[in-house]
């Protein structure tokens, strides 16, 4: 279970978050909306412990455990995924390499072995066809000139090879075309299970007809300011943000 | 007395024990080079091309040329030294002397090898073409003082429209005794007429030395010749490393050098390329690595002689602690060199607050239709990045380090055999652990 309590975010020292208060239980997907500039991404960026968002108050509890006491990478280690509304460019780095390092710290972090050289290529490359990304992409530095649509489906690759528990996805539904939305939406699905807790970001309701979430909470003004169900989603699209701001402020 | 004295002193003292001492002309030449470096002296930083790079502490006293005497180098001692698969063609010279017993067989070769000093010693150089006149300049004092001084190194002439097997590997071990030495290696290639050669040059300590290398390699492609030098100095971290290439390029010849630059705690590495025939190429790729206060150099100088000639200079460096490197690239297109096609780009990563980096450019161009480029970048790590690969669960640590070296291994793979660039890349690989050591 993810249970964020109270959470106050500051970032070069404008107050973003703002007492936000979630819970998502095990084995459930929600949907967080929001107009832009709401907080969404600041959210995950504090989840996945960015150095300059300062939480100053609150908590972000994982299993029990405070997220935000953790450094960036034990988070990930510890189950956190975070796919990048806006994924990095990582010069010189194949996407094979980058996904074996970070997998290997997965499993030392385990206290299993390194994974083989051969078994790895396999993992990756089945994945990458799951995906629909050509092999070749697996040898290309990691984003460097990747479409829009290709980093989407990269962080997906990331996320299917490191299997983590708790997944913050960023609008990895933005800019994506109609098939690609399909593949990336089956990522996810596949991922679905009773002990994974996933939280998706998007401004659009065609996200939410492939993975229908189990709530959805609009995120305006830095807190949670309604939820509901699957529905939401829809009187949103119909309606916009315009009720809820008022009722933010 | 002085500096100068000593070193007037100290050519009287081996002169005769330099190899080809019997011939007049040979003497006369080590002579009137001497006398051009007693003449000018170290060079100093009032020297524009040795502005940024003091060598006061070479001008504090005269060394002396190291010692033949080095029992205790072995081939096993050699061996992180020495890339696995790139074939026997090994020469090895320690102090700066040809060691037979350490290096290959070179009887059944295609080319024509032998050590300079057989060479100077049997009168097979027997004029100033191939060493050259000596150069009055004071920015080459140190080539006149490599002169007067040399003791031995490579000669290799590859034949005409042969295409070279696999590189020949010359090593230079500089192992001294307890006192400071110098050497003063130099090595001739000849390619030519449509040849293919490839030359490693390699350049390290045995022990953690006070030594001075003061090498000079001099590169002759002949007409439609191609080769391909790499270099790799690894020298002590007390060393002082002075090393030049000189490069004569032909009409349609091509010279791609790859210099690699991690030791030395001073150490300068200095490339002087002359495209004198039409459609020349000349394709310049450098890595240079400091840590601690090493002091690490790397000074072009590309001479456009003739039309439509391309050069292309890519120097990228990492320096971390109170590392201070020095990039300075020099491009000078003749005034009836129309066509000219020059690039030059230098890229550096700063992992400290107190490392520094030094980098100039210099365009000399006299022909209009010319093609020049030139670019120069200084940054810290990518926080960015280095954030994202944390977030898969990547060690800041790690990931530090994949950076740094998806930095210079792009470099590595597009220019190196698997061969060398994995061998490149162990050696990367230590600098990397040496560096979190610190
Ligand atoms: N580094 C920063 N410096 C200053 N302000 C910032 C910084 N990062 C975010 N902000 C501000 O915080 C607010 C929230 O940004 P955030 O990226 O979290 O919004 P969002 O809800 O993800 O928006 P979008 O839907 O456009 O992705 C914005 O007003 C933004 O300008
Ligand atoms: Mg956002």
């Amino acid at each position: 279970m993810l249970e964020i309590k109270g959470l106050h975010v500051s970032v070069q020292g404008s107050v973003i978050l703002n007492g936000l208060d979630l819970t998502v239980p095990e084995g459930e997907v929600h949907a967080i909306m929001g107009p832009n500039g709401s907080g969404k991404s600041t959210l995950s960026y504090t989840m996945a412990g960015r150095e300059g968002y300062v939480a100053t108050d609150g908590q972000i509890l994982y299993r029990g455990v405070n997220l935000l006491k953790m450094s960036p990478e034990d988070r990930a280690r510890e189950g956190m995924f975070m796919a990048f509304q806006y994924p990095v460019e990582i010069p010189g780095v194949s996407v094979l390499y980058f996904l074996k390092a970070a997998l290997n710290a997965h499993r030392k972090h385990r206290g299993e072995k390194e994974v083989d050289a051969i078994e790895f290529l396999k993992l990756a490359r089945s994945n990458a066809d799951t995906l629909g990304m050509d092999h070749e992409m697996l040898n290309r530095q990691v984003n460097m000139g990747f479409s829009g649509g290709e980093k989407k489906r990269c962080e997906i690759l990331q996320m299917a090879i490191l299997q983590p528990q708790l997944l913050v996805l960023d609008e990895t539904d933005s800019g994506l075309d109609i098939d690609a939305l399909k593949v990336v939406a089956k990522g996810v699905n596949n991922l679905r299970s009773e002990n994974r807790t996933i939280l998706l970001i998007t401004h659009y309701q065609r996200l939410l007809s492939h993975v229908v979430p189990d709530k959805v909470h609009v995120l305006s003004g830095g807190r949670i300011v309604a939820s509901g169900g699957k529905d939401l989603a829809l009187t949103l699209e119909r309606k916009g943000y315009a009720e809820f701001s008022t009722e933010a402020a | 007395m002085t500096l100068l004295d000593d070193y007037a002193e100290e050519f009287l003292s081996v002169a005769s024990h330099l190899p080809g001492y019997e011939r007049n002309w040979l003497n006369e030449h080590r002579q009137a080079s001497l006398q051009i470096f007693l003449e000018n002296g170290i060079p100093t930083p009032q020297l524009e091309s040795w502005k940024y790079t003091n060598l006061h502490v070479l001008g504090q006293r005269a060394l002396p040329l190291a010692s033949t005497e080095c029992l205790h180098v072995d081939r096993k001692s050699l061996k992180p030294f020495l890339p696995e698969g790139l074939g026997e063609r090994t020469l090895v010279f320690v102090n700066g002397w040809f060691r037979c017993d350490l290096s290959d067989d070179m009887d059944g070769a295609e080319e024509t090898v032998t050590s300079l000093a057989s060479a100077l010693h049997e009168g097979q150089l027997d004029s100033h073409v191939l060493l050259g006149s000596p150069a009055p300049e004071p920015e080459r004092a140190l080539h006149s003082l490599n002169s007067a001084f040399m003791t031995d190194g490579a000669v290799i002439r590859f034949a005409k429209g042969k295409q070279s097997e696999g590189p020949y590997h010359l090593v230079f071990v500089t192992a001294p005794g307890a006192d400071a030495a110098a050497t003063h290696p130099r090595n001739i290639v000849i390619a030519e007429r449509d040849s293919v050669a490839e030359i490693v040059e390699t350049h390290v300590g045995l022990d953690e030395g006070a030594y001075w290398s003061n090498s000079y390699t001099s590169i002759f492609l002949e007409s439609g010749s191609h080769v391909r030098h790499h270099r790799f100095q690894g020298d002590s971290l007390l060393a002082h490393h002075i090393g030049t290439t000189l490069v004569e390029i032909g009409t349609g010849a091509k010279y791609e050098g790859f210099t690699v630059s991690i030791g030395g705690k001073l150490a300068r590495h200095e490339i002087s390329a002359h495209l004198t025939g039409t459609d020349a190429g000349c394709d310049l790729t450098g890595i240079y690595l400091g840590y601690c206060s090493q002091h690490i150099d790397n000074t072009v100088q590309i001479h456009h002689l003739a039309p439509h000639g391309r050069s292309r200079q890519v120097y990228r460096g990492v320096l971390d602690g109170e590392a201070r490197g020095v990039f300075q690239g020099k491009v000078v297109v003749a005034p009836d060199a129309q066509g000219v096609d020059a690039h030059q780009l230098n890229q550096n990563l700063i992992l400290s607050s107190s490392a520094e980096i030094d980098t100039k450019p210099e365009l000399e161009i006299n022909a209009n239709d010319v093609k020049c480029t030139h670019g120069a970048t200084v940054g810290a790590l990518d926080e960015e990045a280095l954030f994202y690969m944390q977030s898969r669960g990547i060690s800041r640590g790690t990931a530090t380090d994949m950076l740094i070296d998806g930095f210079i291994n792009e470099l590595c793979r597009e220019s190196l055999s698997p061969v060398l660039s994995e061998w490149l890349g162990s050696m990367f690989a230590s600098w990397m652990m040496k560096r979190h050591e610190q």
